[in-house]
């Protein structure tokens, strides 16, 4: 367990080295300067980046990079003067990791529930309906959904709150549901199918033959040994996520990473995408190792090698 | 009391019934449909996305990319956000509307003096927004279709040569499809799209670049199955090359599992587009696909619903349709359901 | 397992929940209704709070509020005194010297000496501090020798002698006493910077104040912070607003519903075209001109259509510059009629520039279309296919550029194709800077309160933002005697801009289409609000809700 474990950490740092790598240099062919003001000449630009160090030749700066990387230094922010991107990334992440636990407890809880509910009443019409709504919930795109939540809830009807973040509770419901959506509608989906394989299983026909209440049969065999797979979302639920935050922090005005990531992209601020890009990979790249890890404790079928 | 008045013994009426087979032979094509068939939703989806599919590029003939994006620069103000007007007196759908900031619903037809008949309304420049929702579906699903495409090729291929020839190729090419999906999909899209500047084409190599990954990893896993499989062994020993082998053998067996893969992966494509637009890396004005209609829009939800309302609506409902005929054909594809 | 399930569910839900509720409560906080407390949104986040790295116009609106400089825009637009108890003029336009008040004090207590003035603005000419804003002051003494690095930043021709402080330009600089205004050029105390390192400016407790309020409460990031009166500032007893709330509201329609639901006192509504019709005759809009101007840049360097003067006139004379800004905008611009937005600056008559300067652009489409064909024929190259490129940053130019494509397309027939190029905003500047465009539409954000802000753009064929480098000898010798000969003068200084602009207009090498405004949801109850074209575009010091 143990040599797997480091084995996995270190293909992860081999791969975060390529991440880095391969970002970097794709920031440096991307057009215009790190700079906000547009009116800056071409002797003041030159002037810029022999003062931040951006004249030197890109390999040197790509070693300084990794160097400081290294001591867990990202680099200063050019948009946010002053502001080393650990710091900028340190203060929000908690609030994206925050609304992204929220949404993604909510989700599974309610998919969870529907996915039984589901598959309990298999092709009858409850399960239909939720087919489609799990369906629907996959092809409606968070941002959509958040837009549509936004002026529902918060302009036309006026019940929740319509932007910020840290105040309230009530502050991160409308967000929390435009995200909690997608992972709801991937549970459904999966606990129902991973449900019905089990609920054919010869231990839970046995369990019926012995005369269990389906009720029973349902809650002592089937919800377990269905919920393990679940596990192996994990990865692709946390994708997904990433994804979705970074429009709909933005939509809400809540000071996350990813509301960052996408006001670093049109100014170039490349330490700050850069910064967001790593701590996105590394989170990803966890997610899936933690999923890994534990679908391989609870599951003894499935072998580490 | 005699038992034999309640039950009749039925016996064997004809002896030669019981030895002809009932169910007729079927090619794995003709079981796939028939098994497909019961499933309502996904048979409803397959007409849906056929009728869509004839739309879209029958409309190609009647209504170009053109007609769509002009309007008349000396009547736009009669002409703009007019709301969806059906001509038949169906709530919200005949023509009234409020003019943004205005508090009681109008006909603004009637009050524009526009004879002109609208069925979806029209954009704030004064452009059917019918024609271009059609003419964004259609840029939208060729956007799909085509990273899809790329997708196909590339993602099989890639699957195919990892899985056959195994060994270190095979880990090597999987470690960068690992390295490929530790990066969030969001992230390499937008730099992409950055990189190769805004246009149909850029927007569709971003999409391609990333989604081709999970096509390879199930090319890949079937490949390794099929590889040990005796006809492909019998092949082997044959003298086949591999990519004769490929061909003939692979891929016609694991076509199940691609087109499957195939139908997650448009929709999956139709969304990311809509994402780009969001943060305006989309399509290049004034032709628009759904996503940018969609994400141009969204400061008209609050005076003009119907103007993002409708886009969405379209993209949410072709993506839907692909997902659950994807889910239909996964079902009709699965072995398990063969004695069904 | 069924109670094991119940207590997981509990749980989470209940830690999901106390995330959520943190210190402030748990459904909300009450809206606090004091009568001294004013509340605002900012529609981004502060980047900084280091005045001499500042970029963005909303930092600079938090900076400006804080921080004082010698001088400051009053209502009717004219510096006056903060600061400085007086500022005087050397009559060649070359000295200015400023006596301070005397007493100043940061917020921390500490004095605030001319010294402090001294040394910002040499830290703002010091390119080891990497300020984006240093050509600002290109015109006092040793500027660019200090930019370039031969002279140190000691050297700057800005000079403390007790209470006065002298300023030696190389040039005169009509404009100069507007720089005395910004935020962005106040004192900074230079041990306060050199402890802070750094982290200067980084947090709200990482600066000192010499404004009218201080920052508290922002830690780099959040999205929620206030401005608390200065008793350290010179003026407080006029200041009559113990405490403005701030709070970043990135989307607009949330604004104005924050606006509408009473928890914010201001709300812009000029962000889209349905936006501003619907609430433009809300009672509480205000309009307030901002010094920006759209025009289209034409390639006249590499465009051999474009460098025909009768093509570039009949362009010009296609543009329906009311209707485009009906159609576009929605109105919540205004029609351009001059290169100089509207509302800049007052004549030494007391006239509004522009409509001093105004040569006279129209609409005729017969004129348009026949010199169009005529210079076609002399062009002789066939059909005219330029692409018309634009930046995708707000609503507005969208659907600007695709009623200018319609616009001209329907007017010149098959003659001509239009082909859009909506790029973001680095892209489009790199293309402009490297003359990679065929038309172009630009926006331009003046400095300060002068013409010159304008005019300088195309004082040269090759200057840094004379995009479509096009060579206008009347236009560059009357922006080169306004400069010079008569950069004391003002009346002739004005004649020379209206030469320059009449000549820009006869050779039609631009193609101005909006002057910019900003139109806003004000509480009525809130008054003594300063707006600024340019600057600080609010200026709250004396601020107050009735």
């Amino acid at each position: 367990m143990a040599r797997y474990i480091l084995k996995r950490l270190l293909i992860l740092i081999v791969t975060l080295w390529i991440v880095v790598t391969a970002t970097f240099f794709l920031m440096q062919v991307l057009p215009g300067t790190p700079y906000n003001n547009p009116k800056l000449s071409a002797s003041a630009i030159a002037q810029l980046n022999s003062s931040y160090g951006l004249d030197k030749p890109v390999l040197v700066q790509y070693g300084d990079y990794l160097l400081n990387l290294l001591h867990g230094d990202f680099g200063t922010s050019f948009q946010y003067q002053n502001q080393s991107v650990s710091t900028l990334i340190g203060q929000r992440l908690p609030v994206s990791a925050q609304l992204g636990l929220q949404a993604l407890v909510v989700g599974v809880l309610v998919g969870l529930w529907f996915g039984a509910l589901s598959a309990r009443h298999q092709n009858q019409k409850l399960d239909g309906f939720l087919g489609v709504l799990s369906t629907l919930g996959i092809s409606t795109p968070s941002f959509i959904l958040a837009i549509m939540l936004l002026f529902l809830f918060g302009y036309d009807l006026g019940w929740l709150p319509v932007s910020g973040w840290g105040d309230s509770f009530s502050q991160t419901i409308l967000p929390t549901l435009a995200l909690a959506v997608g992972p709801a509608a991937i549970t459904t989906r999966f606990v129902r199918s991973e449900m019905i394989d089990v609920l054919h299983s010869d231990y839970i026909q046995l369990a019926r033959a012995k005369g269990i209440g389906e009720d029973q049969v349902i809650r002592k065999h089937a919800y377990r040994n269905s919920m393990i797979p679940i596990l192996t979302l994990m990865g692709p639920m946390t994708a997904n996520l990433l994804t979705g935050s970074t429009l709909v922090e933005n939509i809400f005005s809540i000071p996350g990473i990813g509301q960052q990531f996408v006001s670093s992209i049109p100014t170039k601020d490349y330490p700050v995408i850069m910064g967001t890009t790593i701590v996105y990979a590394l989170m990803l790249m966890v997610m899936i190792l933690i999923t890994d890890i534990c679908t391989a404790l609870v599951d003894p079928r499935v072998r580490l090698n | 009391m005699a038992a034999s008045q309640d039950f009749t013994l039925v016996g064997i009426q004809n002896e030669a019934a019981t030895e002809t087979i009932n169910k007729p032979a079927l090619t794995f094509w003709q079981s796939v449909w028939h098994r497909l068939k019961k499933n309502k939703l996904a048979v409803l989806s397959l007409y849906f996305l056929i009728a869509i599919g004839i739309f879209a590029l029958g409309s190609t003939a009647v209504l170009s990319q053109n007609a769509a994006n002009q309007f008349n620069t000396n009547q736009a103000s009669k002409y703009k956000n007019l709301p969806p007007k059906s001509g038949l007196p169906i709530p919200y759908w005949n023509g009234t509307g409020k003019e943004a900031g205005a508090v009681d619903r109008t006909d603004l037809y009637e009050a524009r003096d526009v004879s002109q008949k609208f069925i979806l309304g029209t954009d704030n420049l004064g452009r059917s927004l019918a024609k271009r929702i059609t003419v964004g579906l259609r840029i939208s699903l060729f956007v799909a279709l085509a990273a899809t495409f790329i997708d196909l090729l590339f993602g099989v291929t890639y699957g195919l040569v990892s899985g056959w020839f195994g060994g270190w190729i095979d880990t090597v090419m999987q470690r960068i499809i690992e390295i490929i999906s530790a990066i969030p999909t969001l992230v390499v899209v937008t730099l992409l799209a950055l990189l190769f500047g805004s246009g149909i084409g850029s927007i569709i190599l971003a999409i391609a670049m990333t989604n081709w990954v999970a096509m390879a990893r199930q090319v890949r896993n079937q490949t390794l199955t099929l590889k040990e499989r005796d006809f492909v062994l019998a092949a082997k020993t044959l003298g086949s090359s591999g990519p004769k082998i490929a061909y003939r053998h692979l891929v016609p067996n694991m076509a199940g599992t691609i087109i499957v893969q195939v139908m997650m992966t448009i929709p999956a494509a139709i969304m990311f587009e809509a994402v780009l637009s969001a943060i305006n890396l989309g399509v290049k004005a004034p032709t628009a696909s759904l996503g940018t209609l969609i994400a141009d829009s969204q400061s008209m939800l609050e005076y003009y619903p119907y103007q993002i309302l409708l886009p969405a609506f379209v993209l949410v409902f072709v993506s839907l349709a692909f997902i659950l005929l994807g889910d239909g054909l996964r079902d009709a594809f699965d072995p398990k359901m063969l004695d069904e | 397992m069924k109670r094991w399930q119940k207590w997981t569910a509990a749980i989470v839900v209940v830690a999901a929940i106390a995330g959520g509720g943190k210190a402030a409560g748990w459904w909300g906080k009450s809206s606090d209704s004091n009568k001294k407390t004013l509340h605002m949104a900012l529609p981004t986040e502060i980047q900084t709070l280091d005045t001499s790295k500042i970029t963005d116009q909303y930092s600079a609106l938090i900076a400006g509020n804080t921080e004082s400089n010698l001088l400051r825009t009053d209502a009717k637009g004219d510096p006056v005194p903060d600061l400085a108890k007086s500022y005087h003029v050397s009559d060649d336009g070359l000295t200015y010297t400023v006596t301070l008040r005397s007493g100043l004090k940061w917020s921390d207590g500490s004095a605030l000496t001319a010294q402090d003035v001294v040394y910002s603005w040499q830290r703002l000419a010091d390119p080891k501090t990497g300020s984006q804003y240093a050509e600002l002051i290109s015109n006092v003494q040793n500027a660019k020798e200090i930019a370039d690095g031969q002279k140190p930043a000691s050297e700057l021709g800005v000079n403390a002698d007790g209470n006065t402080i002298t300023f030696h330009l190389t040039a005169p600089t009509p404009q100069f006493k507007y720089l005395l205004t910004f935020g962005t050029l106040a004192p900074q105390k230079q041990s306060y910077v050199a402890k802070q390192g750094g982290k200067y400016g980084t947090t709200s407790a990482k600066q000192i104040y010499s404004g009218a309020y201080k920052l508290e409460g922002w830690n780099g990031t959040n999205n929620e912070f206030k401005m608390v009166k200065n008793e350290h500032y010179w003026d407080a007893k006029n200041v009559k607003t113990e405490q403005i709330d701030w709070q970043v509201v990135k989307n607009p329609e949330t604004a104005i519903k924050l606006y509408k639901q009473g928890k914010i006192d201001r709300a812009s509504v000029s962000n889209s075209a349905e936006m501003y019709q619907a609430n433009k005759n809300n009672k509480a809009a205000q309009s307030v001109p901002v010094a920006a101007a759209t025009y289209l840049d034409y390639n006249q360097k590499d465009n051999v259509f474009l460098k025909n003067k009768k093509i570039r006139q009949a362009l010009n004379l296609a543009t329906n510059r009311k209707d485009l800004n009906q159609q576009a905008t929605g109105g919540s611009r205004d029609a351009a009629q001059s290169l100089v937005s509207r509302g800049l600056v007052k004549t030494s008559q007391g006239e509004d520039l522009s409509n001093y300067v105004k040569p006279g652009y129209r609409y005729d489409k017969q004129e348009a279309q026949r010199l169009f064909k005529e210079g076609l024929a002399e062009v002789n190259q066939g059909k005219m296919k330029v692409t018309l490129e634009t930046d995708a940053d707000a609503p507005i130019s969208k659907s600007t550029a695709d009623y200018l494509k319609q616009a001209y397309e329907s007017t010149f027939g098959n003659d001509l194709q239009i082909t859009e190029k909506i790029v973001p905003f680095k892209q489009r500047l790199k293309d402009a800077q490297a003359g990679d465009f065929d038309i172009m539409v630009t926006n331009w954000t003046g400095d300060y309160q002068d013409g010159a802000t304008f005019y300088d753009l195309f004082a040269t064929t090759d200057s840094g933002f004379n995009f479509g480098h096009f060579d206008n000898p009347t236009y560059q010798a009357a922006i080169k005697k306004a400069n010079t000969q008569d950069a004391n003068q003002p009346a002739e200084r004005e004649q020379d801009f209206k030469t320059a602009e009449k000549a820009l207009m006869d050779d039609a090498n631009i193609n101005p289409i909006f002057s910019w405004k900003n139109t806003a949801l004000v509480r009525s109850n809130v008054a003594g609000v300063v707006n600024n074209p340019v600057g600080l575009s609010m200026d709250l010091t004396h601020a107050y809700r009735k």
